[in-house]
């Protein structure tokens, strides 16, 4: 815990200056307006402003992104309030009572509990992150070789068995990713691999390219194509507010939410919108009143938020202590890591602990910004969903494209990126998930790396890969992961057979 | 024309380039060669797999009806012809001009009409990628067809 405090302590000059502090203002008031407009994401919005931040100190970079992560995540409240649509995924769930109560002249109740429960939720989940995170990556010091490696297949395993309903797809994804991050020289023997004699290729696929490609071009297509804009006609006025309200009453709920939020963001492959579901049906579950929820119950505005945004720094624990993205957006935040010289991993928090530990404050402080950011501009961030939708996608084409430029003076690079956003938009079309394909193009290295160490280390002896009790371990939960859509059906099949004979009988 | 035949096609091509990346995989020696091998034998079972799962869908005829109108298909080619002329005139005209000029022409063509919107905004928007680009971040960029000495 001391050592805790002294790496805090020492993060204190980096995270306390005018740069980063602006830029965490700055981020959080893009995230809110990002996750305000639908088929906007946090993932897109920190894909495109990683390029941006190349010339900025690690702290205000990672600041910044910290700001559009947590803003992203209220931010998608506010269509789902007030137009009962999800402005991120993570909102869906806001829906069910946001807008019941929206409907009924208590929109600015419902935005105030919306606003409150995510700056809780995002606290708790980066107290989390600050207390977890440290000894877990102790522990992960202790991992040989092959016991990254099959960290490596596990992450790959886990998000392309829970990230699409079909087990094959999501294992093509991730073998995209595999040879898109085999391209380029061989690190360990020099020799060039997929670059087909093409010198821009040689210093392989930058993961940049590839985030932008895929996470900000396919929302710009969809944009682009949408028939007709959002229309604020319908939408719920934004009253005055219920200034009585009893905000002790929702103690409890943001209690057992941000506990829900948090566990669901350490397991790889669940996102907040998982979060946001599980809270509200605990919430509801456990409430003796099971009927007011769907109708407007503020209960299930706090249960969804909370647990949503508590789910979002507890998603970097993996990334950031083993260097395993559990979603998407961790992998575009690993990606920001990268870019600025920091390798995710247990090494970060030994290594580079004041950087580490800044960025972990950056989502801490971020939360708070929210609150009065929030609280301030919450009639001028409704808005934003006036922005016409036409106009706005070929501005994220720019953005994209110039950003990616930034990155090494490439025209090539730039084409690439539109090649994988077309990529990824016929990908998301034919329910082919794209989330694996970025997570192996990092964890593919990482994983040969290790693997060419421990056949090294064990002279070629591939059993070696399997003796280390960590290994056979992680091998362990590879098989059972892999099973687990076969096993899901079984289960499914066999309660269909027992409700079938009850209604029998 | 039905999803799952677009499906098919996609599928069997990726098939395909799995194989053709397998024998190019299959010149490298060494340990050079060992992941790219293993992963693109098992990317040509699970495509081939994929392929079959396709086809044996298309054999059942199910699955969704695309069916293109004919503003949803004049959309994806201004959509085209926009991506074509950023690219094009990024390194001719520069990145500011080419912005100036492709975004108001590509919301015009996507179906937004309000002259007022698209200049004000297209001039913010310039606005904005120069303040943070040329004045903020100093990135070096192509040299400015309308406004010579700038862009780097």
């Amino acid at each position: 815990m001391a050592e805790i405090f002294s790496h805090i302590w020492a993060a204190f000059p980096l995270l306390f200056t005018w740069s980063t502090m602006l830029g965490m203002l700055v981020g959080t008031i893009i995230g809110i307006m990002v996750g305000s407009l639908p088929g906007l994401s946090a993932t897109m919005g920190i894909a495109v402003l990683i390029p941006l931040t190349f010339t900025m100190s690690p702290a205000t970079a990672l600041g910044m992104m910290a700001g559009v992560y947590n803003g992203a995540m209220y931010g998608g409240a506010i269509p789902a309030i007030l137009l009962k649509i999800p402005g991120t995924p993570a909102a869906i769930a806001t829906i069910f009572d946001g807008y019941p109560m929206a409907q009924q002249g208590r929109a600015n109740l419902a935005l105030r509990i919306s606003l409150y429960s995510s700056v809780l939720g995002s606290s708790v989940s980066a107290l989390a992150l600050l207390l977890l995170a440290p000894p877990l990556a102790m522990i992960a010091l202790k991992f040989g070789p092959s016991d990254y490696f099959w960290l490596s297949v596990l992450g790959l395993m886990a998000i392309a068995v829970l990230l699409s309903d079909d087990l094959v797809k999501g294992l093509v994804s991730a073998c995209f990713g595999l040879f898109v991050g085999l391209v380029g020289i061989d690190p360990m023997t020099g020799v060039e691999r997929f670059a087909f004699d093409q010198l821009a290729l040689l210093n392989g696929v930058h993961i940049i390219v590839m985030l932008t490609g895929m996470y900000a071009i396919p929302p710009a297509i969809d944009l682009a194509l949408r028939k007709t804009d959002v229309s604020l006609d319908n939408a719920a006025k934004v009253d005055n507010g219920d200034a009585s309200y009893r905000w002790r009453s929702l103690s409890m709920v943001w209690t057992k939410s941000s506990i829900i939020g948090v566990v669901t963001g350490i397991i790889p492959a669940l996102g907040g919108n998982i979060a946001a579901l599980f809270a509200w049906n605990e919430q509801r579950r456990s409430d003796p009143d099971k009927s007011k929820y769907g109708k407007g119950a503020p209960e299930g505005v706090a249960a969804a938020e909370c647990a949503n945004n508590a789910d979002t720094a507890a998603t970097l624990i993996p990334a950031l202590t083993l260097g395993i993205p559990g979603n998407a957006v961790a992998a575009v935040i690993m990606g920001a890591l990268l870019v600025h010289g920091l390798t995710p991993g247990p090494q970060l928090f030994r290594d580079d602990a004041p950087i580490t530990f800044s960025f972990i404050l950056s989502m801490l402080i971020t939360s708070v910004m929210m609150l009065f950011v929030g609280a301030l501009g919450a009639k001028a961030f409704v808005n934003v969903l006036r922005m016409p939708t036409k106009l706005l996608a070929p501005m994220i084409f720019v953005m994209a494209a110039v950003g990616v430029y930034a990155i090494n003076n490439s025209m090539f690079e730039v084409y690439l990126m539109l090649a994988f956003g077309i990529v990824g938009y016929a990908m998301e079309k034919f329910d082919i998930p794209t989330a694996p394909a970025v997570l192996a193009v990092i964890l593919g290295p990482m994983a040969e790396e290790n693997l060419r160490r421990a056949l090294l280390i064990s002279d070629n002896d591939f059993v070696a890969l399997l003796t280390p009790p960590i290994s056979m371990g992680l091998v362990t939960l590879i098989v059972l992961t892999a099973c687990l859509p076969t096993i899901k059906k079984l289960w499914l099949a066999r309660n269909r057979r027992k409700v079938d004979g009850n209604a029998a009988g | 024309m039905k999803k799952i035949h677009i499906e098919a096609v996609i599928s069997a091509a990726t098939v395909v380039l799995c194989a053709l990346a397998l024998r190019e995989a299959w010149s490298y020696e060494g340990e050079t060669g060992l992941l790219p091998r293993a992963v693109l034998v098992i990317s040509l079972a699970l495509t081939g797999l994929w392929l079959l799962k396709v086809l044996v869908r298309c054999a059942r005829d199910s699955g969704q009806t695309i069916t293109f109108e004919a503003q949803g298909f004049k959309r994806v080619v201004v959509l085209l012809l926009a991506g074509t002329a950023l690219m094009a005139g990024f390194n001719t005209l520069g990145f500011y001009t080419t912005t100036a000029l492709v975004v108001p022409l590509t919301a015009f063509g996507l179906g937004y009409r309000s002259v007022k919107g698209l200049l004000l905004g297209t001039l913010l928007f310039v606005l904005l990628l120069v303040a943070v680009f040329y004045f903020l971040l100093k990135v070096p960029l192509p040299p400015e067809l309308l406004f010579p000495g700038h862009g780097g």
